[in-house]
This record gives structure tokens, C-alpha cells and sequence, in this order.
């Protein structure tokens, strides 16, 4: 019923979730709710792409949501200053974030581990420490002068994707909502193929052998590259989404909190499988929307959950989850012969 | 008869050591080399410097007449020679199937830009080489559940499915039972009968070698102790002082002058 081989499984599951998310909405909820699903849904999705490249091709780049920013300042740049519909900048955001994603790999190309790490971080930061540090005068209104990027407060009123007068109103969350579930399938899509595809092969062999993988003709240097870039469109995508749905943008995404965040969702939900940002993003969410009352203690909740996670289930949810799956089917075989 | 593999004055240093000394030999296509020697007598290290895991440190290997002493691994791979090695190594993460659709695809030649899916000549590349070491049954089983002997078959069905024109075997029945080596031996002549194909093997099992190898090189130290026809090594003075002594040599002689005594009573 699931498939044939596991790439036909990882699908279905996938049609099965978007279906079942998609429903959702016919039940009523509040749009608090809706809003803050949506939410976590675009975090789900900048995980799969940040997973796909820290867990699946092992670039350990740890400064992803430059390319999430890279699209969401894209959106707010063009709809303040061109008064483009994020409809029309949200390829354009695509294609920013695959730009800053070629950078970032070609600047990273040649490094291993740590190094990425420093680099790919200190190109966040930078961009970080461009934005908020940008206070001259550039748009002035009747009451207050505004920079270009918006500095540290951030952009805002550039329009969205207007769901309120396409579905009626009421329901611009529900269009959002609706948004951000199409947008994750698209990414679990893309990471789905890109995992079970030569490329994810290729980068599985490199951890499983480096030597054995060299001398079956695998050199893994650019095939990254491609997978890095390909993840950066999807992440300006991303950013996109994120700017047109909660019609604002601003430097908070590349602050330390957000950083620790995502991280958190990869590692709980398990680095390197298919399904770890999904089931990760479930269980952060619901720690976090558990802890609203203790909102200064938020950090460190998620600090300590990591600890506790590499601890205890150092593959995360996912992980345990399909040995978990895997181990009554091997004892089953073993029954069998 | 032209030559496969051309190996001249190759050394290869680590530090002061050298695990390989001025060492020169031909291997000539179609035929199976047997490589012998002592432990520590360079062979493995030689098997990574031919195949661009190590990088010599004087001389020249051509492949087919193509300089290669300056290639990386991958390159190699893709000029036709595949190597396996002493320890197994599979890639344990995927199942008999994935093994041989990666190697298929990867191995045969450069790919700039991969697809998304394996090409119908990896499958068909793939399929080949399970039906050809015997795997076929055990496709979707992942790597890491195998026996020792199907993980060794799986080694060389991944060295198989990327189309070499010459293959280097390091220890291929090292650790295997009686009958499983001569599993192997089975396999190595179908592989040869059926692609024709120029084969070089490291190995300790002498019965193994003996049966399958057209001419052996004994290594000693890094350099060459003996080559030519498998009946000439066993009767070498050198090859039997290196693996048995200057005492093991007395002995055989008395053992053999004994035997002829016998003989002569």
C-alpha cells in the first residue's frame, strides 16, 4: 500500500500530508491558529532545504537564513520601492536566494567542516550587521525618516499576496495557511528526490566510504554546489513567503534566536532524513506554543531539548522513528526463514 | 600481446619508509597477476598508489598506454580500472541495489551534472552484475546485513558494475572458508570468460592464487623478489627465505634431499 521502494513511500506520505493539512481549514479554526501554522510551516519548509544541505550533501552551513533573508528583503525591497506584488517578486526572491547560495558554496567550496561553518555564519552576520547598522535617511514620510533596508526595525506595509480580496474577507489566513502547506510540499518534494537521486547517493557513499567512494568514480565537490544552490531557490522562495504572509520583514531572521530555533527543529527532528524537519518542526512547535508564559526562558528550553535529544536519540525523532519501523520488520524476516 | 598495466620505477615514501622501492613490472591484457609477499611488503600500498588513493612518489603507471601517474581516483576509475580492498568496503547505508546503481552510474564515466534518477544503463549495468556474482535474490537487503562472503561478492560486483578493463583484487578471500573461496574462484573465472577481462590480485591463500593466476610477483620490502610462473616461485630460494627464513630454507632442502632419499630406498 505504502509503495514499492522507499522513494514511492516518501510520496505518498507526502501527498498524504499535504491532503490532510489541506483539510484542515474545513474544520474551523480560529485564524490565530491558522496564522501561526503557517508560520511554522515556512520553518518546516527553510528546514527541509537547510537540512537537505547540513544533513543530506554534509556542507555544514550553518548561516542558511541569509538565503531565507536574501528572498524575504527581496519581496519587501520591491514591493516598498516598485510596488511589485510578492506574486510577481516571489521568482525574483527565488532566484536572490540562489545567488547568495552559489556565493556562499563557492566560497565554501574548499573548506571542510569547521571552516564552513565560521564562513558561511560570518557571511550571515555580515549581512546582518549591514542591515541593522543602516540608519541614514532614505524615504521620508510625514512623521519619520526610514533607511533603505529598514534598518533594524525591519520592513513593513509592502503589500501581500492579497488573499483577502481574492478569497473574501476573513479568510486571508486560511489563504496563507493554504500558501505555506503549498510551499512546503514543494520543498519535501524537492528534498524527497534530491535524497533518493544519484546526488543523495553519491553524498551517502562519501559518509559511508570516503576511499571506497573515490575509487568508484564519486567526486562530491560540485555535485554540493548544485545542491546547495538548488536549495538556496527554494529557501529565497521561502523568505518570499514568509514576507508576503506576515507582511513584514526584518534582521530578526539572522538573529541568534531564530538561528537556535531551525537548529533545534533539524536536530530534534533528525539530521539527514527526509522526514526530521517535519517531525521536528511538530515537536518544537509544540513545546513552544506550550511555553508562551515563560517566553524568557525560551532559548535555553530549546538549548536544553538539544542536549537532551543528542543524548538520547543523537538521530533524532526521524531516526528513532524508522528503527523503530525497521526492527519488528528484520525480527519478522528472521520468524520467517 | 599489449600491455594493460605498465609500471616503471615507481616509489612510493612515507617519511623515510619506503613501503615501495624502484619497482617496475608489466601486466599484460587479459591475464590474471598474482601479487604475493610477506606482510608489510608494500602490496596494499601499491594497490593505492595504481588506483590515485596515494600519491607516488617517483615513477610512472600508464593505463592502456595513458599516463595516469598524476590522476586522482575518480579519474582512474573512469579510464576502466576498479580496485576493491582489503578491509570491506560497501556503502553500508544503502541496500545491495543502491550499491550497484551507484557505482554503475558514477563509475562509468564523468558526470558533470547528475540527473535525478539512475539511467536505464546503470539498472541494466546493475542487474547484470547481481545475476553475475549471485546476488540477484538479495537486492533490496541493505549492505549491513549481509554475510562476510556477500559483502565480499558485493565489493566486487561494485567494481563489476562500473565496466572495468582491469581489476585489482586486494586479498578477495581473505578470511573466507574452504568452499567459499572456491565460491569466488568460480565467480573470477565466469568474470573472466565472460567479459575478458585483465586481473590483478593481492593475495595470501597461495592455493587461491595458484589456481587462477597466469604469473605471480613476489614482493619483498617494497621491491621486486620474484616474477614469472607460479611452479618457479615455490622452487625460488628468495621466496621461501622471505616468508620462512634462512632456517625455513635449510629445512625445505633437508625435507626434499629427505624425500629424494626415500625416493632413491
Amino acid at each position: 500500500m505504502l509503495g514499492n521502494t522507499p522513494q514511492e513511500r516518501d510520496y505518498r506520505l507526502l501527498a498524504v500530508l499535504v491532503l490532510g493539512l489541506g483539510l484542515i481549514p474545513i474544520f474551523g479554526p480560529s485564524n490565530y491558529l491558522l496564522g501561526q501554522a503557517a508560520l511554522y510551516l515556512i520553518w518546516a519548509a527553510v528546514v527541509t532545504q537547510w537540512n537537505l544541505v547540513l544533513g543530506v550533501a554534509g556542507i555544514m552551513s550553518i548561516g542558511h537564513l541569509a538565503l531565507f533573508a536574501a528572498g524575504g528583503y527581496t519581496v519587501a525591497l520591491l514591493g516598498l520601492y516598485f510596488g511589485l506584488s510578492p506574486w510577481v517578486s516571489m521568482p525574483i526572491a527565488a532566484l536572490a536566494g540562489f545567488a547568495v547560495a552559489l556565493l556562499m558554496g563557492l566560497a565554501t567550496l574548499r573548506l571542510r567542516g569547521a571552516y564552513t561553518v565560521v564562513v558561511t555564519l560570518a557571511i550571515a552576520m555580515v549581512m546582518y550587521q549591514l542591515i541593522v547598522t543602516d540608519v541614514e535617511c532614505f524615504r521620508k514620510t510625514a512623521t519619520a525618516c526610514y533607511s533603505l533596508t529598514g534598518g533594524a526595525r525591519g520592513l513593513t506595509r509592502f503589500g501581500d499576496f492579497g488573499f483577502a480580496g481574492l478569497l473574501g474577507n476573513g479568510m486571508a489566513q486560511t489563504g496563507n495557511y493554504l500558501l505555506a502547506i503549498a510551499l512546503l510540499g514543494l520543498c519535501m518534494l524537492a528534498a524527497i528526490t534530491i535524497a533518493h537521486s544519484p546526488y543523495g547517493r553519491a553524498f551517502q557513499a562519501l559518509r559511508d566510504s570516503e576511499p571506497a567512494s573515490q575509487a568508484r568514480g564519486i567526486r562530491v565537490e560540485k555535485f554540493q554546489l548544485i545542491v546547495f544552490a538548488a536549495s538556496g531557490l527554494l529557501t529565497g522562495l521561502a523568505g518570499a513567503v514568509y514576507a508576503g504572509t506576515q507582511r513584514t520583514f526584518g534582521p530578526q531572521v539572522l538573529e541568534f534566536p531564530t538561528l537556535l530555533f531551525l537548529l533545534s527543529i533539524m536536530i530534534v527532528g533528525g539530521r539527514g532524513h527526509v522526514w526530521g524537519p517535519v517531525l521536528g518542526t511538530l515537536c518544537l512547535a509544540l513545546v513552544k506554543e506550550s511555553l508562551t508564559s515563560f517566553a524568557q526562558w525560551q532559548n535555553s528550553i530549546y538549548a536544553v531539548l538539544l542536549i537532551v535529544i543528542l543524548i538520547i536519540a543523537p538521530e533524532g525523532l526521524a531516526g528513532a522513528l524508522s528503527r523503530l519501523v525497521a526492527r519488528p520488520r528484520a525480527v519478522k524476516k528472521e520468524a520467517a526463514a | 600481446m599489449s600491455v594493460a598495466l605498465d609500471i616503471v620505477n615507481l616509489t612510493k615514501r612515507y617519511g623515510a619508509m619506503a613501503a615501495v622501492k624502484d619497482l617496475s613490472f608489466q601486466v599484460r591484457q587479459d591475464e590474471i597477476l598474482g601479487i604475493a609477499g610477506p606482510n608489510g611488503a608494500g602490496k596494499t600500498t601499491l594497490f593505492d598508489v595504481i588506483s590515485g588513493l596515494a600519491a607516488p612518489s617517483e615513477g610512472r603507471i600508464a593505463l592502456f598506454g595513458e599516463d595516469i601517474t598524476a590522476c586522482r581516483a575518480d579519474e582512474i576509475c573512469h579510464l576502466g580500472l576498479a580496485r576493491t580492498f582489503q578491509l570491506n568496503a560497501v556503502f553500508d547505508s544503502m541496500t545491495v541495489e543502491e550499491n550497484l546503481l551507484t557505482t554503475a552510474y558514477f563509475g562509468r564515466h564523468h558526470r558533470s551534472f547528475p540527473g535525478l534518477r539512475f539511467d536505464r544503463q546503470s539498472r541494466i549495468d546493475c542487474d547484470e552484475t547481481l545475476e553475475l556474482v549471485g546476488l540477484a535474490d538479495l537486492r533490496r537487503r541493505p549492505a549491513l546485513e549481509l554475510t562476510v562472503l556477500q559483502r565480499k561478492m558485493l565489493m566486487l560486483a561494485g567494481a563489476l558494475a562500473t565496466s572495468p578493463r582491469i581489476l585489482m583484487l586486494d586479498e578477495p578471500v581473505g578470511g573466507l572458508t574452504h568452499d567459499e573461496i572456491g565460491h569466488c574462484a568460480n565467480v573470477l573465472r565466469r568474470v573472466r570468460q565472460e567479459r575478458g577481462m585483465t586481473i590483478v590480485l593481492i593475495e595470501h591463500v597461495m592455493s587461491f592464487v595458484t589456481a587462477l593466476a597466469d604469473r605471480v610477483l613476489v614482493l619483498h620490502h617494497g621491491a621486486k623478489l620474484y616474477e614469472g610462473s607460479v611452479d618457479g616461485m615455490t622452487r625460488s630460494e628468495e621466496v621461501v627465505s622471505a616468508y620462512l627464513g634462512a632456517s625455513g630454507v635449510r629445512a625445505l632442502k633437508q625435507e626434499t634431499e629427505g624425500q629424494d632419499h626415500v625416493a632413491t630406498a
